[in-house]
């Protein structure tokens, strides 16, 4: 077993660190206080090669393998999470999904404008009574004459706001649950298609979602991707390497208000001493380090696993699910460490905390993973 | 153009000073982290990769070190450098300034029709300055040191802005030329993610004392042209002081006499 990072892995952490102080940090307050997202960093990660790390080169992506793909992730993440994601989830999940089950038409199409910041590329499956359950999808798509007609809603989809190809999850036939869902592709502009920004959220400040919604968008037949009855199937290694990235992208805040809160407890001085100095305060740091360790490993494992193409769902749930909760906790007691500063933005913490308490729910909820690994251990599904 | 640029590998400079000890007047380094890229060296390949993308050409790193020192040279291409060459022997070790120019200069000397040499204006570990000008004389070349812009002219001009105190200088300079560059030309680019993949994959060099054919009697521990009689950590002492006063005017005024005191206005 190997633990050292070669050195082309050093090279990209480093790299992608240097990007996210350089590119992401300076305008990190304003845009989280105005929770604006700045599109100009889809094509600055594009030019510097950051956009699309595990994508094959022939689509503009990097090729890389997937633990230094999470590198740059948890790196780039270590300024902000909801950037990051909003950034970069094109060629993540829908950008997967569109290699895995698209024509060569479709992926040259689609594909190299994404990888170049051109385009961007939207996954839509959630609706208001489909959440964790993918089965309850109502947004419907009939078949008439040369092309399909969808009419529906979806929430809360990353990019849906401003993204220009969409990936769209929908019912071709109620009476066959998931037997019945194709995925299409739908480009802003077609009739009848129409999209809303998401305000007033408590976190994710400076990503970027909206709600989008259908009403009898046609679309020719050649934007159907992948067989019906598959669509499911088909986002799955998508949505496995969103999930590594968002675990990945856990451990870089967690890292970021463990740097912060070492710095801070060896500057601030109460009780005649650093705060780093009393033993309470040393033992939280401890706590953080250990847990952020452990998370890290984990995911470097799964990460792994995932490029030798080792069977992993149990490791993947394992992997997300601890290092959100991990996160959620370094990042709240970071905040207390930090005292009243910790709460106002001149620090990462309070920011990160806001990501955090997110990234528990995307990518999967807690429940959803542990009823994930609970099937792998048991052989019993207890979904519903 | 053909420009050849000269990297050292060094202590992080952005390390603080604890971290990082004394034994027998050497620096020894902390474990698991890792030597970089002198500041100035990254600079310098910016600078040739700024003529370069105008003008064309080829841009070769160079460095004097050990097998380790890979890594530098590495970081050039992935930048943005065409090519590397390592420099490395048992009688290269323990080198000084002089002895290091000389190396470089016969090295230099085997590429083919170099147009310009960088080199920093300093190393971030020992701060002297002198590989640079002594490499200049060692190839007999003209020397512009502490270059804050490059332009290259028509005719084999280079116009080089040259920092001083108050300002800068402007120079014209006949190539071949050495010059060294100062952090004023601005931050180095970021490696992207095709030069690093490219970089790591690229076969890089490695020249002995065979390849080269220094005077072993001006190199390394031998040459001595400089000992080193102490090292010492340097000594910090900080002191808070609150300033009183009775209003924020007498306040403001109090801070303003103590920072005039102690010569920091
Ligand atoms: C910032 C952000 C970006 C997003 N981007 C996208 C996107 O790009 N595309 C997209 O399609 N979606 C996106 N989503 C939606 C996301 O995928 C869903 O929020 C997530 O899948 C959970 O669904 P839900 O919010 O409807 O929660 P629900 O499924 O309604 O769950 C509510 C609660 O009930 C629990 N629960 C549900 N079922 C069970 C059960 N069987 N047993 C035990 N507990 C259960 C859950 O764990 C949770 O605590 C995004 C969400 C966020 C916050
Ligand atoms: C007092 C003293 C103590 C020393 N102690 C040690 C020690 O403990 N351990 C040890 O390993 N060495 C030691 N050295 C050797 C030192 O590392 C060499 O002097 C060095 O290679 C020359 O660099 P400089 O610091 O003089 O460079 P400067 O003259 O400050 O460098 C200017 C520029 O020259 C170029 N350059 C410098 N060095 C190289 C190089 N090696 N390869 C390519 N380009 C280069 C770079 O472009 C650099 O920006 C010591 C030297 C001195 C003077």
């Amino acid at each position: 077993m190997d633990f050292e990072l070669n050195e082309e892995q050093i090279m990209f952490q480093d790299m992608a660190r240097k990007f996210a102080e350089r590119e992401i940090l300076p305008t990190l307050k304003e845009n989280v206080r105005e929770d604006r997202f700045d599109r100009d960093i889809v094509k600055k990660l594009a030019s510097q090669g950051l956009l699309a790390p595990h994508l094959p080169q022939e689509y503009g992506g990097l090729g890389l393998d997937y633990l230094t793909s999470a590198i740059i992730w948890e790196q780039l993440c270590w300024a902000s999470l909801a950037i990051t994601q909003a950034a970069t989830s094109g060629p993540i999940q829908p950008g997967t999904n569109l290699l895995d089950a698209g024509t060569e038409e479709q992926k040259q199409k689609y594909l190299p404008p994404v990888c170049s910041g051109d385009s961007m590329l939207v996954g839509a499956v959630v609706e208001p009574n489909a959440g964790s359950d993918s089965s309850m999808i109502e947004t419907s798509a009939v078949r008439k004459d040369d092309h399909w007609v969808i009419n529906g809603n979806k929430i809360f989809i990353t990019n849906g706001e401003i993204g220009d190809v969409i990936l769209v999850i929908a019912q071709t036939d109620k009476t066959q649950g998931m037997k019945g869902l194709a995925t299409f592709i739908i480009e802003r502009g077609m009739p009848g298609f129409s999209s809303v920004p998401l305000k007033g959220k408590m976190g994710w400040r400076g990503g970027s979602e909206g709600n989008l919604r259908f009403t009898d968008v046609e679309v020719p037949l050649e934007n159907k991707v992948g067989e019906t009855g598959r669509a499911l199937r088909n986002a799955l290694r998508g949505i496995d390497t969103a999930r590594l990235f968002l675990s990945a992208g856990c451990i870089g805040i967690a890292q970021s208000c463990l740097d912060s809160c070492v710095k801070y407890a060896k500057e601030r001085v109460q009780f005649g001493k650093p705060i780093g100095g009393h033993q309470l305060v040393q033992g939280v740091i401890a706590d953080m380090a250990m847990k952020i360790e452990a998370a890290r490993w984990l995911a470097y494992r799964v990460a792994d696993m995932k490029t030798r193409g080792i069977r992993h769902i149990k490791e993947m749930s394992c992997s997300k699910s601890f290092s959100a909760e991990m996160a959620l906790w370094v990042t709240s007691q970071a905040i207390k460490i930090h005292g009243a500063f910790g709460t106002v933005d001149d620090y990462p913490v309070a920011h990160h905390y806001q990501d955090a308490i997110v990234a528990t729910i995307l990518g999967g909820t807690a429940q959803m993973h542990q009823l994930t690994i609970g099937q792998q251990l048991l052989g019993i599904p207890a979904f519903s | 153009m053909n420009i050849v640029v000269c990297v050292k590998q060094v202590l992080d400079p952005e390390m603080p000073t604890e971290k990082f000890r004394l034994k027998d007047n050497q620096v020894i380094s902390p474990e698991g982290i890792p030597l970089v890229i002198n500041p100035c060296d990254a600079q310098a390949v910016e600078a040739a990769l700024r003529v370069k993308e105008k003008h064309g050409g080829k841009i070769t790193a160079i460095t004097v070190g050990t097998d380790e020192s890979k890594e530098v040279v590495r970081r050039a291409l992935a930048m943005g450098a065409d090519e590397g060459i390592i420099l490395t022997d048992d009688a290269f070790a323990g080198s000084d300034s002089l002895a290091t120019a000389y190396i470089l200069a016969q090295a230099i000397q085997k590429i083919d029709a170099v147009d310009l040499v960088l080199c920093g204006r300093e190393a971030a570990d020992w701060s002297m300055g002198i590989v640079g000008p002594v490499l200049a004389e060692r190839l007999n070349l003209p020397l512009i040191t502490l270059a804050k812009n490059i332009e290259l002219l028509d005719n084999n001009i280079l116009k080089v802005e040259r920092i001083i105190p108050d300002g800068y200088q402007v120079f014209e300079v006949s190539l071949p030329a050495v010059l060294t560059v100062s952090n004023e030309i601005g931050l180095p680019r970021l490696p992207t993610g095709m030069g690093i993949i490219n970089a790591v994959r690229k076969e890089i060099p490695v020249w002995s004392n065979q390849d080269i054919n220094t005077d072993v009697s001006l190199i390394g521990a031998n040459a001595e042209g400089l000992k080193l009689l102490s090292l010492s950590m340097p000594e910090r002492e900080r002191k808070c002081e609150i300033v009183g006063g009775e209003t924020p005017d007498e306040v403001a005024g109090n801070l303003a006499g103590k920072l005039r005191v102690a010569g920091v206005i």
